[in-house]
């Protein structure tokens, strides 16, 4: 150490030179590495939000289309001159996995109504399909009809399975 | 050592990196993300309009249900129901609604609305802090609060057939006493025509009254129920009495009946009976094929009478002193017509006497004196246009002035022009006397002018010598007072000793101001009381028509106004400028009246044609009304206005359809149409198809008009009449149009809250008015009206739209009423109307609430 200041009193710069530079190095690549690990978490969050939401309406769609599909008077709907008709109600849920891909759900549903009856069993806890999956969004849509000459909240789940 | 410190800084980023990776790929969001969506507000009305009342499974509907007489109709929908309470201002709807919410156990905040106010509703958060808000709308019919919610709707049929026929006088009837037979169970008369004179009216041989009506002008008569009783049930005589011959020049008798006959397809036509002088111009009309057709003539004429159909003459001969009923008979009718020509056709037909020379040429000579007021108000503003000032100059000692002012002479003689009341006058005059002579007739003019006093150096006697009468009219000059009948008495005198009754005599008298000079031959002891009765004594004891003219603006109007009344005259008034025409139109007034072609005059000659004369024809009927026939009358032509307006109502049919013609002394020549159909003037009638001479023909005071010829709508008619082919005029502003149309006469209303009924006033056409119950055991206060004088115009009726028989009158009403003038044209009893009103649940009101239901968040 004494020879570098003897020798060249640019070599003692030299050796003060060379131990900043360690730090300076060090921060650069700090900084670099946080803004890396930032970006990273900041286009994670955007694509998160936006897939999540267009899921989300996507599940609001099928709900109000199979609700109103299954309020209807139509062949696979379960009215009858605006009453649940129970011949259909049985049938629509006998034939559920058909009437949803008539339906062009992509989706499984299920509903509950007061005094469910299905097949004769009663009460009936729901009508359609329940799976056991894991479940990350859920979306209940609520509507009312007439079943047994009542006016009964008609409750209508759609969910999205966890991948 | 210290050369690793200078990795702390990277080392410590890269770990702080590993960390959000970390979260990123390890630390998931929540597990479930639930969402709740709701279109409840939608499906609530939806569901109480789908569900009826009488299945709602609802607890509250069911302790409803069973309460008696609470609900009435369990068909009806939950909103239907709970709208009734809500109209019924019945707590129940609401109750209802809150408990169908509540059953349904919504997270949603909902509220129920009718009209924006609140019926029901379940939340955990006032409306008013709502952040958004959802609403559901659907509208129901027949609903308003406090307003029943059931209605009823009446309707009205008019049970009577056609009651109203037309008595139809020629286009002259004369002259004498004249009768006119009516048969039928009469319950409303109403009479209009020309009349010559002064007469009294009997029915049945009871006198009723005196009636003075105005001549030349269409006068009208409507009998009082006191008037009516004096009919019977068949045949009866309604008779025009005068002292002297009187005669109809154009008229009717309007008659309704009380009971309904059926149609047939005989029609009999009686004829006016006539005491006096046998002198009938007239018409008939056959309305379908000719079939039969036959005439009786009873009479008592010592002289002949002809009996002309058409241009034939098809009877001829007297009763040889006594009474004789003269049958002639289809043959004869056969073998003088074509049937088919008299088919659908109007024909005029002449009954009169023959060979008798007494019956007058075509005019009658016009004898007129024009008496001129020549006081000294006359030439107050005498003066004198451009003279020469030199020549006008007068002067005396030291005083000069303008001697042209108050001498027309020396003004001429002077260049200039006079101007003033006296120079207009005189020059009135002028035109006149060149007016009245001007004609082919025989026509004289008389002078007077008076003052204080008529006197002779202002006196003209009757001349047709224009030259003589203008000379006299020059030296007239103003002065003194004015006695109006001084004026009167002095032409009356002179028109007594220098004419005749068989002329048409008349006194034009010209007044610039107020009577001040008294006569002694009326003795009134007031000048302009005088003046009056000077012209009720010319006409009255000479027949002399007295016409009034009011000169100047300080005239007397109300006494000019009095004689042309009391004289039967036309009165006119008008300043300087005016004076000229007004004396035209009084020279052409008198050359009219002077026209009497159609009347006799004769002396000790006695004839009489009975009023059971008739013509009867049968024929084949176009086609029979089925419905009911409503008869009405247009308003008259109008002055200036000689075509008519025939609007055709729709939903109708016209079934007769007759123009009436006031031809006066002229006959009715010609009837055009004009509509859409046409397309231009069509001629339905022209009396010249008979013959181009028209004295031996009929005059058809009524021509019917095919309704072959006639559209829906406007249908425009235009009446000519003339002295023959050769001369047309325009008819008269009186005429009209009297048509029948055939009308299925009911009405039905819209729902309404009630039917109870009403005591109704209508005005019949004749004027009459008839209170009546409808329906006939109604017993309630309700006053209805359809009249002229409690209805506005356009709208007679007045009525209660709420009540649905009264509803239904109004408008059956307003149906009968073709004319739309307040008058319904079919006298009516309360028997004729036959009505039935049903209470109607369901049937939508007009009116509309509003449901709502709200969600909000």
């Amino acid at each position: 150490m004494v020879k570098y200041l003897l020798t060249n009193k640019k070599s003692v710069k030299f050796l003060s030179s060379k131990k900043a530079q360690a730090w300076g190095l060090d921060l650069a690549v700090a900084i670099v590495i946080f803004l890396a690990g930032v970006l990273i978490l900041y286009v994670y969050a955007i694509n998160y939000t936006s897939q999540s939401q267009e899921t989300l309406e996507e599940m609001k769609y099928e709900s109000n289309l199979a609700s109103q599909l299954i309020l209807s008077e139509d062949d696979f709907g379960i009215l009858t001159d605006g009453k649940v008709n129970q011949t259909k109600l049985d049938n629509f849920h006998d034939n559920y996995e058909s009437i949803k891909n008539t339906f062009g759900l992509r989706r499984d549903f299920y509903f509950v109504m007061e005094n469910l009856t299905i097949d004769g069993a009663y009460p009936a806890p729901y009508a359609g399909k329940i799976n056991s999956g894991e479940v990350s969004d859920l979306i209940q849509t609520t509507r009312i009809t007439i079943y047994k000459n009542k006016p009964v909240k008609f409750e209508i789940f759609i969910w999205e399975n966890e991948e | 050592m210290k050369n690793k410190k200078g990795y702390y800084f990277s080392i410590d980023a890269l770990i702080a990196l590993i960390i959000i990776l970390g979260v990123v790929l390890f630390i998931k969001a929540p597990s479930i993300q639930t969402t709740f969506e709701s279109n409840v507000q939608g499906d609530i009305l939806e569901v109480l309009s789908n569900l009826k009342i009488g299945e709602i499974d609802n607890s509250y509907a069911e302790t409803l249900r069973n309460t008696p007489g609470k609900i009435k109709n369990l068909d009806k929908s939950v909103l239907e129901q709970i709208g009734e309470f809500y109209a019924d201002s019945d707590d129940d709807g609401r109750d209802l609604a809150q408990a169908i919410l509540d059953d349904l156990e919504l997270k949603e905040n909902i509220a129920i609305y009718f009209d924006n106010e609140i019926i029901a509703s379940t939340s955990s958060k006032p409306y008013s802090e709502a952040n958004s808000v959802s609403t559901a709308r659907q509208l129901i019919s027949g609903i308003r609060n406090e307003t029943a919610s059931t209605g009823f709707s009446a309707r009205a049929f008019l049970f009577a057939e056609n009651k109203v026929d037309y008595f139809y006088f020629g286009g002259y009837v004369g002259d004498g006493n004249i009768t006119a037979k009516i048969v039928g169970n009469v319950i409303g008369v109403k009479i209009e025509g020309v009349f010559g004179g002064d007469f009294s009216l009997y029915v049945n041989g009871n006198y009723l009254r005196d009636y003075t009506p105005t001549v030349n002008e269409p006068y009208e008569i409507i009998f009082s129920e006191a008037d009516l009783s004096n009919f019977v049930v068949g045949e009866n005589d309604i008779e025009f009495k005068a002292e002297n011959n009187i005669y109809i020049a154009g008229g009717f008798i309007r008659v309704s009946y009380d009971s309904s006959s059926t149609p047939t397809n005989q029609k009999v036509n009686y004829l006016p009976g006539i005491d006096g002088l046998i002198n009938l111009y007239d018409s008939f009309y056959i309305p379908g094929e000719l079939k039969r057709i036959n005439a009786s003539l009873h009479f008592n004429s010592s002289y002949d009478i002809f009996f002309n159909v058409g241009n034939t003459t098809i009877y001829s001969g007297n009763s040889s002193g006594g009474e004789t009923t003269v049958t002639i008979t289809n043959s004869s009718f056969a073998s003088n017509f074509n049937f088919d020509s008299l088919s659908h056709e109007t024909i005029p037909f002449r009954l009169g006497l023959e060979n008798v020379s007494y019956i007058v040429n075509l005019t009658r000579d016009a004898d007129v004196f024009s008496v001129t007021d020549l006081s000294g108000s006359m030439d107050d503003d005498l003066v004198c246009i451009g003279g020469d000032f030199d020549c006008c100059e007068e002067c005396a000692w030291i005083f000069c002035w303008d001697a042209c002012g108050k001498d027309p002479d020396r003004c001429l003689s002077c260049g200039g022009t006079p101007e003033g009341k006296i120079i207009s006058a005189i020059e009135a005059n002028k035109v006149f006397i060149n007016a009245v002579l001007n004609s082919t007739n025989e026509n004289r003019v008389g002078l007077v002018g008076y003052s204080s006093e008529a006197y002779t150096s202002n006196y003209h006697a009757l001349s047709d010598d224009n030259e003589s009468l203008i000379t006299e009219v020059d030296s007239w000059t103003a002065s003194g007072g004015t006695c109006i009948c001084c004026g009167i008495n002095y032409a009356v005198d002179r028109l007594v000793a220098e004419s005749d009754e068989s002329k048409s005599r008349s006194i034009v008298v010209m007044s610039d101001g107020e009577a001040t000079v008294k006569c002694d031959q009326q003795g009134t002891g007031s000048a302009t009381q005088d003046a009056i009765q000077a012209a009720c004594d010319a006409y009255n004891n000479y027949s002399i028509i007295v016409h009034a003219i009011g000169f100047g603006t300080d005239y007397d109007e109300d006494t000019l106004s009095d004689i042309a009344d009391c004289g039967h005259g036309d009165e006119h008034f008008g300043n300087v400028e005016d004076i000229i025409e007004i004396y035209k139109e009084v020279a052409q007034d008198v050359i009219s009246a002077a026209y009497s072609e159609q009347t006799v005059v004769a002396e000790g000659v006695h004839t009489k044609l009975y009023p059971d004369s008739y013509i009867s024809f049968d024929y084949a009927k176009d086609f029979t009304p089925g419905s009911m026939v409503v008869t009405a009358e247009t308003p008259e032509f109008g002055v200036g206005a000689p075509i008519g307006i025939l609007t055709l109502p729709g939903n109708s049919i016209p079934y007769e359809v007759r123009v009436v013609s006031y031809s006066d002394s002229k006959w009715t020549s010609k009837v055009e149409v004009n509509n859409s159909l046409t397309g231009n003037w069509q001629t339905i009638f022209n009396l010249e198809d008979y013959n181009n001479t028209y004295t031996n023909l009929g005059d058809p005071y009524v021509v019917n008009i095919p309704i072959s010829q006639l559209v829906e709508g406007d249908n425009f008619i235009n009446v000519s009449i003339g002295l023959s082919s050769a001369n047309y005029t325009p008819g008269s502003d009186n005429n009209k149009i009297i048509y029948s149309v055939i009308k299925n006469i009911s009405s039905f209303t819209p729902v309404v809250p009630s039917a109870e009924g009403c005591n109704w006033t209508i005005q019949f056409e004749d004027d009459s008015e008839m209170t009546i119950s409808v329906p006939s055991n109604y017993s309630g206060d309700d006053l209805c009206y359809y009249n002229t004088s409690t209805g506005e115009s356009n709208d007679y009726s007045y009525f209660n739209s709420q009540d649905a028989i009264e509803y239904a009158i109004a408008l059956l009403l307003q149906d009968l009423d073709l004319n739309s003038n307040g008058k319904i044209e079919t006298k009516l009893n309360e028997n004729d109307l036959t009505l039935s009103s049903n209470e109607i649940g369901g049937i939508p009101f007009t009116w509309d609430t509003e449901i709502q239901a709200r969600v909000w968040f």
